[in-house]
This record gives C-alpha cells, structure tokens and sequence, in this order.
C-alpha cells in the first residue's frame, strides 16, 4: 500500500475518498451502472427503493442509480472540458500580456475586469441564449466565461516572473521570447493554474448544474443531475427522493472538489493560511460568488 | 480621496463602455441569419422580400460601427427595441418585472444580514456555543450546497409537508418568505463566519489584551475595540452579496414562478429573443460596475488604513 502514502498524507482520509469515489464512478460507470440510463419502462414507473432498482426509478420508469451515475460523467466530463478551454485560453492571454506589457496588456487586463464585475453566469446565459441551448454552447459559454480569472492569474505571475534578475540575465544572453516564455515563464504560470483549476472545479459542476436545471445546458435524454432535479420537481409531493437525490449527488462531488481544491493549495503552500485569510478568500474571490 | 475617487469613476465609465460592446458584439456574433429569424419568428411566409424588409428595418446591413452608435443612441434614450417572441417593447417589460426582483434582492440582503451578524457576533461572545458549531457546520455546506437544491428542499418542508408557505408566484408577503431564504441563506453563512474569524483575530491583538488586563468585560471589548477591525472586510463581502444575491434571481425566480428580471432574461435565453438579452446583460451588467464603484467608495471611506495608503 506504498503507493498510496503519498496521496493521502497530501489529502487527508475524507477528501481522498470522496475523491477516488466520484473519479471511480466517472471512469467505470458504464460497467457499474445496472441500467442504461436512457432506456425508459413505463410498466415500472415512479418505483421506490427495491432490490431491482436501488434508487428506484423516475416518472418514465428510467433507473435512478444508473442516471445518476451518467450524471456524474456529464458532469466531471463539462468540468474537465471547461477547465482545459478557459486554462489555455486564459493562460495564452495572460501570458502574452504579462511579457509584453504595454496596450496589449491595458486591453486585457480592461476585459479581465468586465468579467470580474458581471458575475459569470449572466455572461454565460447571454451567450447560450444567443447561440441556442445545447450541451456545446453550454461548454462554450461557460469557457468564455471562465477565462478572465485564469488570464488574471497567468499575467500576475508572468508579470511577477518577468521582472526577475533571471528573466533578465536570460535576455542578455540572447534567449528568445519564444524560448523565455516557453520554457521559462509558461511552467511558471502551469503550476499556479492548475493549483487554482483544483479549487475553481466546484464552482463549475455548479454552473453546469445551474445552466441544465434552467433548461440551457444538458438537453433532456442525457442524464445530468441538475436536469433531473428540475424534471423531478413536478413530482416532489410523491417522490421527493428524485429531487432529493441528484441534490445530494451534486451537493457531495462540490465539497470533494472544494476539499481537493484546499488540499492541494496547502500542499503546494505549505504554510498554512490563517482561518481569516481563507474565510476572507473564500468571500472575496469572485468567483467563489458567483457559481 | 477626490482624485482616487474620480480614478475609480474613470475605471467604471470604461468598464461601462465595454458593457456595451459586448451586449451589443452578442447580436453581431449571433450565428445565422438574423433577419430571417425575425422574420420566422412573426409568423406568417418567410419569402426573400420579408427577409430584406426585416433587415433594412433593424438596420442590419449597414456596417457594425453605425449600428453599434445607433443601438447605443437608443438606449440611451430609454428605447431597448420590441421583444421578437411577444412584440411588447422592452423597457416596459423590464420596468414591469422589476418589482419582484427588487424584493428578492432586497429581502434576500436582510436575511443575509440577520443571519449573518447574529450567528456571527453570537459565535463570538460565546465560543463554542451553539451559534459557533452551527457556523461550523455551515462552512463545510455554504459554498457547496447548490441554490436550486436548497429551493427545493424549501420547497418540500414548507409547502409539502408542513404546508405552511405559498411556494408559487408572487402574491403578498409570505410568498416572499421562501424565495428570499433561499437567496439569502448561502451568503448568509458565509457572513457569518467572516464576522465569527474577523472578530476572533481581532480579540487576539494586543490592544485588546491591554483592554483585558484593565479589566473590561469581553462584550465591552468585543463591541467596543475589536468591532471597528472588521467593518471594511463586512462592507467588501456584503457588496459582493448583492451581486451573488440578485445573480441567484435567475435561478430562483423560476423556482417559485415570480415574473422578476431574472426569469424575464432566463425566459429570453431560451427562446433566443435578442432584444431582451442584450437589454438585460447591459442593465446587468451597468448595474454591477456601479454597485461596484459604490462598495469601492464606501470601503475606502470606512477604511482608515486603506484611504492613508492610498494617499501616500
């Protein structure tokens, strides 16, 4: 069990089993689900808990357990998607700003505080109603939205970087922007994006979830859970387990992501954050506000 | 003070400016043929002929710069155009559902506010106590916990079970009940632990043990001394609120059926009604960057340490 001592002295029991769980889950739900989530049986609608189906099943006689678990995979799937668009994006923005400075940066930096001040999801439901409502656009708006906070980040320590005697001295000896920002300023950046990237997942399950449930993201034969909330509300008075549910679900894999998130943060800056600070943080971070 | 004033006021005109190309880029970017959806959408045979009157009365083939100049003449004239899907103008619509929004954001703010500063002072003079481990339990959920989720289980108490609530449409105040704990919940918890540590770090600095030494009652000192330490952290994070709190509108409306904003613009994003998307993300958005500039103002003010910083 070697292997696993250096996971878990990073995370910690709880949050590396949440985790692994839901990582579980996303990568072998297709061998574990006891149902094709889509297949519908009227016959053996709206049933309880049994042994047939765990969960029971919804108004259309579709296993609850196994949507759940198609749930999961939408969900860690539009996460990941996001995070690798909105990251390069914002990464190739910021970068390109924090070196060269000047009006490029101004542009930028302007834009970046536009999204700061409009929280995320009204920009995200302006570009989805103005494309359509689709599983794509959904993606789409929401990288969109997301790269202001990534492109801040990058420039900030592109910028910190690149006033470095290092940087510097690598001018001097004829070192190209080219080569400064790959391979000096851009692995710089990485680490710190993917640090924040661990933190920000949460939010972003979230404002997936939000978008399906309005009826803007996920269309209804997929499964995911803030869908099967808003489906299951006409029937909360006999079946509250369908609301309560995808609720739960999604309720649980934020508080993994956000305990990873911290997790990671403290390992990678080991000094640990006064409770002030992280409270303070957690408040003052936009985007933590706006999911 | 009055320079760093007018620097913030400078920053927001631009911002504003850059409000308004993107609602208006929005339109532009729209994929597809524009005219040909307005035509379809009023009705009746869709011929080329249609199609070009439709475009010479949006005005759509002349070239972007006019346009944009032209739709911001408009709006500046209090004119947002006519919905595509009823054909009611704007601006009334908008006027129309801003009631029920302003109650959501307004009582959502006081549920914030009660909630946050009575858990949070009561977690300070009594640590360890109730209030302190229920801010606790809060601090695992409050980030986490999804609004609609918390909506509905409101929902199911209230008005399944208990059937003690309205939880349909917006008819008198107990029907505002729900929808506004429900916004207002979230941030709340989140108030009341920054108050709780706020207040604990400033119960740890040295004038405060001084102020113990003397002899003074914890109360004293909690209101007293440590109290002022946390104002502009308070007036920062309860700013940011009003933007989490009416951004909630959008979820929230819907729930309970209120024909607020929130749903007008969710409403819009669904059927692809441009006008009223465009109109709502720039209300939106000119109403964030001034509710920003105004907490700026207001933190500086309030903030000693902040206004000598800046000064020098």
């Amino acid at each position: 069990m070697i292997w696993l001592c250096t996971p878990l002295r990073l995370l910690g029991w709880p949050t590396l089993l949440l985790a692994s769980f839901f990582a579980f889950i996303a990568i072998f739900g297709a061998f574990i689900s006891p149902y094709d989530p889509a297949r519908q049986d009227l016959m053996s609608a709206m049933q309880s808990f049994s042994a047939q189906h765990w969960l029971g099943t919804d108004n259309l006689g579709r296993d609850t357990l196994s949507r759940l678990i198609a749930g999961a995979q939408t969900t860690l799937i539009g996460v990941t998607t996001v995070l690798v668009l909105a990251g390069t994006a914002g990464m190739v923005l910021g970068t390109l700003a924090g070196y060269f400075g000047g009006w490029l940066d101004e542009i930028v930096m302007r834009l970046c505080d536009f999204g700061f001040s409009v929280p995320s999801l009204f920009v995200a439901l302006a570009i989805v109603g103005v494309f359509g409502p689709s599983y794509g656009n959904m993606i789409f708006a929401l990288s969109i939205a997301w790269v202001p906070i990534y492109a801040r980040l990058t420039r900030g320590v592109v910028a910190a970087a690149v006033a470095q005697p290092y940087i510097e001295s690598l001018r001097v000896l004829g070192a190209s922007p080219a080569r400064i920002i790959f391979r000096h300023l851009i692995p710089v950046a990485l680490g710190q994006v993917l640090v924040y990237a661990s933190a920000d997942a949460g939010l972003l399950a979230l404002a997936i979830a939000n978008l399906s449930f309005l009826g803007l993201g996920v269309q209804p034969p997929q499964a995911e859970w803030g869908q099967m909330l808003v489906s299951a509300m006409p029937y909360i008075q006999e079946a509250p387990r369908l609301v309560i549910l995808p609720g739960l679900a999604l309720t649980f894999l934020v508080i993994a992501f956000n305990l990873l998130g911290e997790r990671i943060a403290l390992a990678k800056n080991p000094r640990p954050m006064s409770r002030r600070k992280l409270s303070l943080r957690r408040v003052l971070f936009k985007k933590e506000m706006t999911a | 003070m009055l320079r760093i004033t007018l620097n913030r006021a400078v920053s927001a005109a631009i911002l504003i400016v850059i409000a308004s190309i993107f609602s208006f880029i929005l339109i532009a970017a729209f994929p597809g043929n524009v005219a040909a959806l307005i035509a379809e959408l009023r009705g009746g045979f869709v011929s080329q002929e249609v199609v070009d009157q439709v475009a010479e009365e949006y005005r759509l083939n002349d070239p972007l710069i006019l346009r944009y100049f032209h739709w911001l003449g408009d709006v500046v004239q209090g004119q947002l155009g006519h919905s595509l899907r009823t054909g009611e103008s704007v601006a009334e619509a908008l006027a129309e559902r801003l009631k029920p929004t302003a109650v959501l954001v307004v009582g959502g703010s006081l549920v914030t506010l009660i909630m946050g500063v009575s858990l949070g002072f009561a977690g300070a003079l009594w640590p360890n106590g109730l209030a302190d481990r229920l801010i606790r339990v809060f601090a695992v959920f409050n980030v986490s916990l999804p609004k609609f989720f918390l909506a509905a289980m409101l929902i199911y108490v209230f008005g399944v079970q208990l059937q003690l609530l309205p939880t349909f449409g917006f008819r008198g105040p107990a029907s505002w009940l729900l929808p506004c704990i429900a916004v207002g919940a979230v941030p709340g918890a989140l108030l009341s632990r920054l108050i709780r540590v706020g207040l604990e770090e400033a119960m740890a600095k040295p004038y405060v043990i001084t102020a113990k030494a003397k002899g003074f009652a914890r109360r004293r000192i909690l209101f007293r001394d440590a109290l002022p330490n946390i104002v502009p952290v308070f007036l920062t994070a309860f700013g940011m609120n009003i933007a989490f709190i009416t951004q909630s509108a959008l979820i929230i409306e819907p729930i309970f059926s209120w024909n607020g904003v929130g749903a007008y613009f969710v409403e819009a994003a669904r059927f692809r009604d441009l006008p009223v998307l465009q109109s709502c993300l720039l209300m939106f958005s000119v109403l964030f960057i001034l509710v920003n500039l105004a907490v700026d103002l207001i933190v500086m003010m309030a903030d000693p340490l902040q206004r000598r910083a800046k000064r020098g």
